[in-house]
Order: structure tokens, then sequence, then C-alpha cells
């Protein structure tokens, strides 16, 4: 608290306008400053790749140039594609995939977070059930889940809808649960309802837990997503690609690297998308939590 | 500013009663852990009245508050608001409560925090420009002209508190309900809100029960200050106070107000000894 508070009213008119200029140059300086940073990573990741290609004096079958990963995405396969756009029609699927369940996962999720959070007695019901999904190794049941369930992609949205359960439940049960008592008794004050309580209070001040939960899970549900391709069986998805390229890694070192960026980009497209959509939504929230 | 004997008559206190504790006892938790909060307290607050409760910290004052509210219910006597039990007295917003964080939703700006209690209470005979019109009003009369559209995180906490003042008034409930609301502002802003709240008071027909630490602040804005004892918090003592109206800075100046000041901290002192 300054202490300097002295002529208040008089001096926040006039610094008004001035108030609201600089936040605006502000939001700029960081938009253009993170971009800077983004280029420089870029620059990094580049020069460190080639540098280990060097130092290490490692041959194309072990560490090709970026340069022939580039030059191979241009090629045409075996199948007579050109191979950024075979990657391209894998990872769309492997997005369709990842998406099924992501959307799953948001709606289961976050109904049992607000059932852990507002009812004592189903939340602990639910709880075990929510750790226990945790704790399961989804490598280890993969298989299983397709042999019973098929290779279909719903059976791939089903994984990626598992992993990605976890951290929406646990964020909107820990926001929708954290609100001060002076916010309930305010409400209260004001004899709201239980769905007034939810919807005005509640829930908008749990929107940036969630939105942090949703961030993981967006990456979560791409992971589960491959990791549901990898059983033998699966025709296509990115999964199917990474696991073909490694069994031809000796003649075609390139199409595994084409294959991991291929899968890199998707997991941060999704991520990108799940940040771009919180921009919006939590638009006037505190800057500090939207990060 | 006019003399104060010529405006003294603008205050009336009403003769009915507001707000009434009879023998309330307020006890948490069970058995062997079981604390007493407050014990036998019997209090009247006449409508129109401006009550200060002060005395030492855990003494209970918010627990009174907070009995009146129907945040919380008595262990033990009956507390009266506006000839209701408490209860109905909050379904029928009889009450505008002030607590000492400001406590607005970070999400919302200033005007939507003001328009909270109006989208709640769905106010009949209020049309929407009537609202808008009231919010403006009580907007500009808490100094925040201008500041509809900025988020309370981008306030400082004087005004916060006022967004939170205006938001209490925007249903115009006959009762004010205050948890030492400026309690964690710099000096000079807690003097220019006492006084605004004062101002306040004059204008419109509310009832005040205060909670402070303050003993200026309860002698400059009261009617009467209620001293209360350590735990279990009681009533030690009442204390008029006869300063003219209204209450500017020559009344915190006037030799009256001093022999005020020292006659509740004497009494105070004599709360906190009780206490050993």
């Amino acid at each position: 608290m300054s202490a300097s508070a002295g002529p208040e009213v008089a001096a926040q008119f006039s610094t008004r306008e001035r108030f609201l200029t600089e936040e605006r140059a502000e939001r700029l300086r960081s938009a253009s400053g993170r971009i800077t940073l983004i280029l420089i990573l870029v620059a990094l990741f580049l020069g460190g790749w080639e540098f280990l290609k060097w130092a290490t004096d490692a041959p194309r079958t072990t560490l090709p140039h970026f340069h022939e990963v580039v030059d191979y995405l241009f090629s045409i396969n075996s199948q007579g594609d050109v191979v950024w756009l075979a990657i391209g029609r894998n990872l769309r699927l492997t997005f369709i995939e990842a998406l099924s369940g992501l959307s799953v996962a948001i709606v289961a999720g976050f109904a049992a977070g607000t059932l852990m959070a507002l009812s004592r007695w189903t939340g602990r019901g639910i709880m075990p059930f929510v750790i226990g999904a945790q704790t399961v190794p989804i490598v280890a049941i993969a298989p299983a889940l397709v042999i019973w369930l098929g290779t279909g992609w719903e059976t791939k949205a089903l994984i990626a809808g598992f992993l990605a359960f976890f951290p929406i439940a646990v964020t909107t049960a820990r926001g929708i649960g954290d609100v001060s008592q002076d916010s309930l008794d305010l409400m209260a004050s004001y004899g709201a309802s239980r769905t007034e309580v939810f919807f005005k209070l509640r829930l908008p001040s749990a929107m940036p837990y969630i939105f942090t939960g949703l961030e993981v899970a967006a990456a979560f549900s791409v992971i589960g997503a491959i990791v549901a391709e990898l059983p033998v069986g699966s025709q296509d998805g990115i999964g199917v690609v990474i696991l073909t390229s490694q069994q031809y890694f000796s003649l075609q070192p390139e199409s595994l690297f084409a294959a991991i960026g291929g899968a890199c980009l998707l997991g941060g497209a999704m991520v990108g998308m799940v940040r771009v959509i919180q921009l919006v939504v939590l638009r006037g929230y505190r800057a500090q939590e939207l990060s | 500013m006019t003399t104060p004997d010529t405006s003294s008559e603008a205050v009336q206190i009403g003769t009915q009663t507001a707000i009434s504790f009879e023998g309330v006892r307020k006890e948490f938790g069970s058995g062997v852990n079981a604390t007493l909060a407050i014990e036998m307290v019997d209090l009247n607050i006449a409508e129109r009245e401006f009550v200060s409760l002060i005395g030492p910290s855990g003494c209970g004052k918010s627990t009174l508050l907070r009995l009146a509210a129907d945040l919380i219910e008595p262990s033990g006597g009956t507390v009266v608001v506006n000839d209701k039990t408490p209860r109905q007295a909050r379904l029928d917003r009889d009450y505008g409560f002030i607590f000492q964080a400001p406590t607005l939703f970070d999400w919302r700006t200033v005007w939507k925090n003001v328009a909270l209690p109006l989208e709640i209470m769905k106010i009949s005979g209020m049309s929407s420009q009537k609202k808008e019109e009231e919010i403006e009003r009580l907007l500009s009369m808490v100094g925040l002209d201008g500041f509809e559209g900025h988020h309370p995180y981008q306030l400082s906490g004087g005004m916060q508190q006022r967004v939170s003042l205006a938001r209490a008034l925007v249903f115009r409930p006959s009762i004010l309900l205050m948890d030492e609301p400026f309690g964690a502002l710099d000096e000079i802003t807690r003097d220019r809100m006492n006084l605004e709240l004062h101002r306040i008071w004059e204008e419109t027909n509310t009832t005040i029960l205060f909670v402070t630490h303050s003993i200026p602040e309860a002698v400059l804005l009261s009617n009467r200050v209620v001293v209360m004892t350590a735990r279990p918090g009681r009533v030690q003592e009442i204390i008029p106070v006869d300063l003219p109206y209204p209450r500017t800075t020559e009344v915190e100046e006037s030799t009256r107000y001093y022999e005020l000041v020292t006659q509740v901290r004497e009494s105070l002192s004599k709360a906190m000894v009780g206490d050993r």
C-alpha cells in the first residue's frame, strides 16, 4: 500500500489516460519480446543440431543434416506421395483422435471435478477412481484396449481422453473449491441460490485454474493418441509413421526426424489452440493468471 | 464548509429498533475444543443510528456483525433485524455487508462488480435504465467516474474499497454492516473514506453497525461507541458521542472530541485488564 495516496482522486483522473496507453504499450512490448525469444530459440536449436553433428562427427545414419530432413520432406516416397503431404494426412488423423479424446475429457473431467469440489460424498466416491485411473500405465494397457476395442480411431480417442481427463478433473476441483469465505458470505448476503453462486462466483473464479489443466490435457491428449497408434494393427496416424520410420532408419534416417518433428508440431498446435481460446475467454482476468 | 451547529439537526435518529441482540451467546466448535466467542450481549441499535463496535482482537466484534447478517447462527439468545429473524432480513436484502477486504470479483469490471447485487436480486420495479443510472450515480458519489471499465486489480486498495461501498449501496439496504472496512488502508486514504462514509450516512437513511480497531475513527463516526471485553466478548460500556454534525476535520480538532477519545481509550484498557 502506498503511503503517498494524498490527493488521490485528482491524480487518478489525470493519470487514467496514461494508465491505458501504458498498458497497451506494455502488451506490445511483451508480444514483440516473445517473438524475438522464439526466433532466438529456433536459431539456438538449429545451431545446436549442426554443432552436435559436427562435434561428434555423426554419420547420416545417426544424425542427418537439418537440410537433409527438409529435402526429404519435399521428396516423393515409395507410395508416390509427396512426403510432407503424407505426414500431414497422418497428422490430421492423430489430431482428430486427440481432439475427440480431449473433448470427451473436458466434459467428463469438468463434471468429475465439479462433483469432487461440491459434493463431499460423491467426491469421495469419485476420487479413488480418478487417482486409480492416473496410476494405470497407459503404455501397458493400450495394446489390450486395442485388442478389445479394435484399431479404429475411437479406441485411440478413448486413450487420448483417458490421459487428458486427470489434469482437467483435478484443476476443476481445485478451482471450483478455491473461493474465499468472504466471497461466499457476500453471495449469501444477497440471498444468492446455489446455482447463482456456481455461475457467478465459483465457475468464473475457477477459469484460470481450468485453463492451466486444459493446457496440460491438450499435450497429454496428443501423447495418448500417438501411444495408442503404436500397437501393431494400426494403419495410419503419426504414431504409425514414427514406428515405420524407426524400422527403416538405416535406409532413410531423415524420415524418423521428420515424423518426430511432425508430432512435436501437433503437440504444439494443440497447446497453442488452447492458449488462443484462453486469451479470448479469459479477457479481463488478471494478467499474471494468464502467464 | 458550514459551521457544525447549523446542520446538527440534519441527522435524526429514529425511534424504531433496527437491530437488537438479547442475551446473545456464540460458541465456536464443540466439546473440549469449544471456544466461547461472545456471551450475554444485549444491544439495541436504533434506526438511522451509527454505532461502532470496538474492542481487543478476538472480542467477538465480527462475530456480532455476522450474527446480525445471518452468516452464522447464535448458540443462545435472540437477534432481531428490522423486526424479523436475521435469516428473513437477509433474504429480504435488508442489509449490505462490507468486508475488511474489498472482496471484488477480479474478472468483472468495476461497473459489473457494482451491478452484481442487482443481477442476483432481480429487484422489481427497477428498469434496467434506472439501474444503470443508479450505478453511475453511486460510482461518481464514491469518486470513481471514468473507472467503470477497469478491473479491480488495476485499482488501488482505497479505490477497491470504494467500489465495494458502492456495491453495498446499490440495492439501497436500510442497514450497513461494516467489518473494519478501512482497516487495511493507509491513514490518509482512511481519513478521507471515513468522511465520505459519514457524508453518505447523512445523505441516506441508513443504519450503520461499524466494527473498528481505531478509537479516533469510532468516535469521529458514531452516535454511540460500544466497547467490548476480550474473550468471551461482552459489552463493557456504551459511550454516547455528543459531537456536532457534520463531522468534519474541525470536529476532529475540538476538545470534546479529545475527551471522548480518552474516555473510550480508558474504557478499552479496562476491558483489556478484565481479560487477564
